[in-house]
């Protein structure tokens, strides 16, 4: 065995607790790399296999964005296209549905054709029965929330196979038989819920009104989308939007993965702080050993090597450790983050994954070891031969200080940008500017935490002294402990911030305390119901609508404009005057827009957007700003109409409602049982309220799962720096002991400076954290989405006292077997 | 490779050390203070020199300057014909490797190494170096045979397995003089190496220097308060304020005796005031 491995090997033999405590840190570092990109990954695979399955053979989906559709001619010139395999159109169209002659009004269903059992190249799946035989005029496939729907409005028995159903065909109500029910949720988000015929008996019994919206494509292989949509374009002659539907998905962690990027990321500092902290404390143990060598005629690079060869072993041992973690904290993460509507993801590691995380982890780990390892081979020979080490007051390094205030402006101007990418590079420059200044600030910071301490212990200033006299190593332990503190409460923050700004924007998109939804749009004659219900005040239809607008598809939501005008509370208008806002809608074609939407747009009051009606395209008004709406599917906030308006420019596709804003006194009892028996959902705003809070909340998880493992990585640090200070603080505790100091005061003396250490962590951590996260609010800020700095109490304090505790407790052991230390051992020179 | 004996006698007349106006000045402390103030000096092959001086006189930082580990603020360290101070790191750790030998007071042994390792470290070092400063490598059963040598010459046999903490102080301090000279050096300095030691291990200690002096022309330069570990040298320096205030030559041919070194050396510190 060559001299440096028998140095590295037997430095890692004669502090079982610092290596072990390393490579804990390493293997967790590993780990978080690992369960963050296999969660990330399996979600965004689960993600992408949904929408694949949703797409179903379709690779390309045209969608005419003006005018009233494709015309059958179009759709089949589209088949001739050279790439395309199959165009099959989509044909859908709304009718009213009656299971009985006693209901007479009906229910509005879309109905949409099957050609081979799929719709539009989706397959249908099914959940009882069969599909419509083929030329069959007379069969169908309803949807199950559909079926209950009917079912409710008719007052009838639960339908079953073999039931029927009118349908309002061409010549008026005619019989359908139930072949088949089929899944919820429609197929690819063409209706909410649905009726499923033939093609043929679509194109016979339904033409009147059939609209051809979308002719969904599937193309030979090799043939390029892009090419096809061109020469679609230039073959149908109107715009058209041609989208691949199944990349049209965004990951179900998207929006939090540039924070996750980041958060990941300085876990990964954390770890490599973890490490440079275990080889400082080595360097600094051993630095006789390393004068001796350099005496010796060890060169600084062959010291170097034995620092890193120790760095080394370690890491190559916690690399299985580390991926077996990482495993199970991706198992972990992904049962508890997967969104609702995707299954749980088979766990899934891909080798390219694992040597990368492994790779990450290690070289974090080396990277962070490397820095004190180089410092080892050059410190003063003379100075590492002193016989009591760290007796002598520290200096402070002005060249990291000196760079504090200009990471600290860089970092604030990034923060100003609001671009969510700055916003991420000035959190990373404010918290390394905090690290820059910690020599200097963890000493005051030690002096305020000990002042209030000393009001609980007459040890603290004892304990205070310690730290500030080894003012850089405390730095470099609460390095890693404000990273990950202020972390820990800055997602808390984001989350706290989120969900405020999720209830505001809830609170001010609804008058009323309940919101009724049913699977699909509901007749006037259903909302006049809830209106005579006992507790109720008022009802308010929302109709949500798709409408094109030039090159693009613009959400609508249709008000009742009166109510607003006559004392309702929701949309806030931020300009003009909210009268005379909505004084301009009610009164002709005029929008009120979401601040954020118009912004993007560049839509100021007084701009005009063009949108395809029944009457051709007609140019509405923005009439006012609104600092919220209703979302839309794609993410967006839709557009503000007034009801009256968009049913005299959409006609009746405009009429009914999809959700019912319902304002009562109180008595909510009436609303849920008419719900019940109209097969539709009644929720309370709190409850919808309390939906967006979790769905905030579930994607900042993730987030706060890794800041946490931070955390772990952080203690690891101190837990190492506080047993190291003891060890090497034992001789002046003997001292103290010698000269009359009792063993419980030793024992109190060493359990106050792990208190004090970690709570200057911790309290410059909450600081740091509080202050980025007012950088990091403008990062997550989406168009109409701006949520408020909230201090999260709860998270700061529990964070402070887990540390703190934590701390004191790792300390217990050590401190108790110093203060029992024989006195005369301690105080000998060697 | 290269095998390892004791230093080839050479003519009395050659120098191994030649120090000239070496200046240091403490700038951490306040006032800042000068601990060498233009010390000059010639140590011969085979000569044994004692720096004596009350606390803080210079002796020990000119020893450490002598060994190239501490450069001086001015002046120039001529060792076996290598001026110290234009070398690079890896040089002047090369040199002090192969051509310098250590023994401090305190702290002599790497705790996780045995006696033997530790004796073997500078070979060690050296066959690990980087290729530049690898010259004259040493073969494992090299090492072995010049290890078990110098543990026998130094009356450490049987103590090669045992780990610092097994073994007394006078014996660490000798393993220490084993690993100072494993590399066959051209020049042993000890710092004050019979400080941590009771009498008798002191004295032998100190005979064992000598004799490895007078016997195999070992160049040895000694730091000591202690005019009877003094009285060993063949020439002792005698410092205050960061001079050279005196020289005393001791006589050790026949018939001289230590008693009466030590008086020479004693009388001589009393009259120039030490």
């Amino acid at each position: 065995m060559s001299l440096t491995w028998a140095l590295a090997a037997r430095a890692i033999r004669g502090r079982p607790l610092r290596s072990l405590l390393n490579w804990l840190a390493v293997a967790l570092g590993i780990a978080v790399i690992l369960g963050v990109a296999v969660t990330v990954s399996g979600l965004d695979a689960e993600s992408r296999s949904a929408a694949q399955a949703s797409a179903g053979s379709s690779s390309l989906d045209v969608r005419v964005t003006a005018g009233t559709g494709l015309t059958a001619d179009a759709a089949a010139a589209l088949r001739r296209l050279p790439g395309v395999a199959d165009a099959v159109p989509l044909y859908h169209k709304r009718v009213i549905a009656r299971v009985t002659t006693y209901d007479v009004s009906g229910t509005t269903v879309d109905v949409a054709a099957l050609r081979g059992g799929s719709v539009a190249l989706r397959p249908l799946s099914l959940t009882a029965g069969r599909m419509p035989a083929a030329r069959s005029h007379a069969e169908i496939v309803l949807d199950q929330d559909l079926a209950s729907t009917l079912a409710a409005a008719s007052h009838t028995k639960p339908l079953a196979l073999g039931d029927s159903v009118q349908l309002t065909t061409n010549t008026g109500p005619d019989s359908f038989t139930i072949v088949g029910f089929a899944a919820n949720g429609g197929t690819a988000g063409f209706t909410r819920s649905g009726v499923y015929i033939t093609e043929t008996s679509m194109l016979e019994q339904f033409p009147l009104g059939l609209r051809t919206a979308l002719v969904a494509m599937h193309l030979d292989n090799g043939a390029d989308p892009s090419r096809v949509a061109a020469e679609a374009q230039a073959t149908i002659g109107t715009p058209i939007t041609a989208v691949d539907p199944a990349a049209a998905v965004g990951s179900p962690l998207g929006e939090v993965q540039p924070l996750l990027v980041l958060v990941t990321v300085l876990s990964i500092v954390v770890g490599a702080g973890a490490t440079a902290n275990s080889v400082a404390l080595a360097a600094s143990e051993r630095r006789r050993e390393i004068g001796l060598l350099r005496a010796a005629g060890a060169s600084s690079l062959q010291v170097f090597r034995v620092f890193m060869l120790e760095v080394g072993i370690v890491t190559a041992a916690a690399i299985p450790v580390g991926v077996l973690a990482g495993i199970g904290l991706a198992a972990l993460l992904e049962a508890r983050l997967t969104p609702s509507d995707l299954p749980v993801p088979s766990l899934s590691v891909g080798v390219t994954q694992l040597i990368l995380a492994a790779l990450a982890g290690s070289l974090a780990a080396l990277v962070g070891g490397a820095i004190p390892a180089l410092g080892t081979g050059r410190s003063s020979i003379l100075a590492a031969l002193r016989p009591h080490p760290g007796a002598e007051r520290e200096r402070i390094a002005l060249f990291p200080i000196s760079l504090c205030p200009a990471a600290l402006i860089v970092g604030a101007a990034l923060f100003i940008t609001g671009n969510s990418t700055a916003a991420a590079f000035g959190t990373v420059m404010v918290i390394a500017g905090v690290l820059c200044a910690l020599p200097v600030l963890a000493p005051w910071t030690a002096r305020l935490v000990g002042a209030i301490a000393s009001l609980f212990t007459p040890k603290a200033s004892a304990a205070t002294r310690n730290l500030v006299r080894r003012r850089n190593r405390t730095a470099l332990t609460l390095s890693g402990l404000t990273i990950s503190v202020a972390c820990s409460v800055a997602v808390s923050a984001l989350a706290a911030g989120a969900v405020s700004g999720g209830n505001a924007w809830v609170s001010q998109l609804f008058n009323g305390d309940m919101v009724v939804r049913g699977p699909v749009a509901q007749t006037d004659a259903v909302a006049a119901t809830f209106a005579q219900a006992t507790g109720v005040r008022a009802v308010l239809p929302l109709r949500f609508m798709s409408v094109a607008s030039g090159s693009s598809v613009l959400a609508v939501t249709t008000v009742d404009t009166s109510y607003y005008q006559g004392g309702g509370a929701a949309l806030d208008v931020t300009s003009p005057a909210r009268a005379d806002a909505l004084r301009a809608i009610s009164n002709g074609p005029a929008l009120l827009a979401p601040a954020g939407f118009a912004s993007a747009h560049g839509w100021l009051l007084g701009s005009s957007v063009p949108l395809v009606t029944t009457n051709g395209i007609v140019k509405f008004l923005i009439a006012g700003i609104v600092d919220h709406s209703f979302p839309s599917g794609n993410g967006d906030e839709s557009l503000i109409m007034d009801r009256t308006q968009a049913l005299s420019y959409f006609g009746d596709s405009a009429s009914g409602f999809d959700d019912l804003d319902i304002v009562t006194n109180g008595n909510t009892s009436s609303v849920t049982s008419n719900a019940a028996q109209l097969g539709l959902s009644a929720v309370t705003v709190d409850d919808v309220r309390a939906s967006a809070a979790r769905s905030l909340n579930h994607a900042l998880a993730l987030l706060l799962a890794v800041a946490l493992v931070a955390l772990v990585m952080s203690m690891i640090a101190v837990v190492n720096t506080l047993t190291v200070n003891i060890r090497q603080g034992s001789r002046e505790l003997s001292m103290m002991r010698a000269v009359g100091l009792d063993r419980s005061g030793a024992r109190r003396l060493v359990l106050t400076e792990a208190a004090v250490l970690a709570a200057s962590g911790a309290v410059l951590g909450v600081l740091t954290g509080c202050a980025v996260v007012l950088g990091m609010l403008r990062a997550v800020a989406s168009p109409g989405f701006t949520p408020d700095f909230v201090f999260p109490l709860t998270a700061a304090v529990a964070v402070v006292v887990a540390v703190v505790v934590g701390s004191i407790i790792a300390t217990v052991v050590p401190a108790m077997r110093t203060a029992r230390s024989s006195i005369v051992s301690a105080i000998r020179q060697d | 490779m290269t095998t390892l004996t004791a230093p080839v006698p050479a003519p009395p007349a050659t120098s191994v050390v030649v120090a000239t106006n070496l200046r240091k000045t403490y700038s951490v402390s306040r006032p800042p203070r000068d601990v060498l103030r233009g010390v000059s000096l010639e140590v011969q092959r085979g000569e044994f020199v004692a720096l004596m001086g009350p606390s803080g006189c210079g002796k020990s930082t000119l020893l450490h300057v002598l060994g190239g580990i501490e450069p001086p603020d001015s002046g120039v360290v001529m060792v076996d014909g290598i001026s110290l101070y234009t070398l690079d790191d890896a040089a002047l750790s090369a040199f002090r490797r192969d051509r310098i030998g250590f023994v401090f007071q305190f702290f002599n042994l790497l705790p996780n190494l045995t006696a033997a390792e530790n004796v073997a470290l500078p070979l060690r070092l050296r066959n690990e170096g980087s290729r530049r400063h690898r010259e004259g490598r040493v073969s494992r059963s090299a090492i072995t045979v010049r290890v078990s040598a110098l543990m026998t010459q130094l009356n450490l046999h049987g103590l090669q397995g045992h780990g610092p903490e097994e073994i007394s102080g006078g014996e660490q301090q000798r393993v220490a003089i084993a690993r100072a000279l494993a590399a066959a050096p051209a020049l042993l300095l000890a710092d004050e190496p019979t400080g941590n030691l009771d009498w008798t291990s002191g004295h032998e200690v100190m005979a064992l220097l000598a004799q490895l002096c007078r016997s195999e022309q070992q160049t040895t330069i000694l730091v000591t308060h202690d005019a009877r570990v003094a009285s060993h040298a063949d020439r002792v320096l005698l410092m205050r304020d960061g001079e050279v205030v005196d020289e005393v030559r001791l006589d050790h041919g026949h018939g001289a005796d230590e008693r009466s070194a030590v008086a020479t050396l004693v009388a001589r510190l009393d009259k120039v005031d030490l």
